[in-house]
């Protein structure tokens, strides 16, 4: 396994993301997945998701971004360990696991 | 002045400090009381005031993304503040749980003016919002009772006054064990 990278939501993305497809509009869950997480997860890396800075998250961009994952063929047991979540909103972290494993069971 | 009347006089001393310490001990806990009450009802009031903004965003006519982001962000600002509780042990830990369900009833839908769709106020969103507000408020109510029911018996008081002085004596005899030893190795002393 290659080197870890952190992903700064806040610094390398956008401070206000929002909507959960491309169509919806600019930083969207969709976005961040293909332009942030694909590319890495692509490389085999294990990414550091850093959420903190931004300004609130909605559920359509959580679940796009990490749930949308699996519908990509990643499967859970690999993101779960690749993926680490960082945040001062615990919720955050167990929502975002959650929609992981949900995707899965549904996938 | 005899023995018995310097012995006495140390006692009645030791008892007046004692009891002041205990009286401030008690009334810091009172204080405290309060300012954990005030804060959870303050908590109370965000939570409501994001029901209100998430009921009137979802039923309004047209798409606001203003409205839209200070939905998003309230409720991230609300999560962080009961991530600190949680972490303190003043709330419950099932208060994951229900943030999430109030994050998703108020964000998992409409959040861009495409998929933007006006609801009713009777509509089955609605009442996701409500419902999942009501469960996150009946536990900080839970916790509100538990901060004004609590008291703090004399005995702990007492316990903790001993706890620190122990401690303090401790910290003392250390000190005191360091310099003797230093004195006992210095060869100008021996």
């Amino acid at each position: 396994m290659s080197a870890e990278v952190v992903i700064t939501i806040a610094r390398d993305f956008t401070r206000f993301p929002a909507g959960r497809y491309l169509s919806d509009g600019p930083y969207s869950g969709e976005q961040f997945r293909k332009e942030l997480l694909e590319p890495h997860l692509a490389k085999d890396e294990s990414i550091v998701v850093d959420f903190d800075g931004a300004l609130g998250y909605g559920s359509s961009f959580l679940e796009e971004a990490f749930g949308g994952l699996i519908r990509m063929g990643y499967r859970a047991a690999d993101l779960l360990r690749r993926l680490k979540l960082k945040s001062k909103d615990e919720s955050l972290k167990h929502e975002i696991i959650g929609y992981i494993e949900r995707a899965s069971k549904t996938a | 002045m005899t023995t018995a009347q310097f012995f006495w006089g140390i006692v009645t001393w030791l008892t007046v400090i004692v009891g002041w310490m205990v009286v401030a001990d008690q009334q810091n806990y009172r204080e405290l009381r309060k300012d954990r009450a005030a804060r959870l009802n303050d908590i109370r009031a965000a939570l409501l005031k994001i029901e209100e903004d998430a009921v009137s965003f979802h039923t309004a006519p047209e798409f606001s993304m203003a409205s839209a982001f200070a939905l998003r962000r309230g409720i991230g600002t609300l999560s962080r503040e009961l991530t600190m509780l949680g972490d303190c042990k003043f709330i419950e830990s099932s208060w994951s749980g229900l943030m999430i369900a109030l994050r998703q009833s108020c964000t998992q839908t409409s959040q861009d003016e495409r998929s933007f769709k006006q609801v009713d106020h009777f509509s089955a969103r609605v009442g996701d919002i409500m419902v999942a507000r009501e469960d996150l408020d009946d536990l900080l109510v839970a916790a509100l009772t538990q901060a004004l029911l609590g008291h703090k018996p004399i005995q702990s008081s007492l316990g903790d006054l001993w706890t620190a002085l122990r401690a303090r004596l401790a910290a003392v005899g250390t000190v005191i064990r360091e310099r003797c030893s230093r004195l006992d190795n210095d060869p100008d002393v021996q």
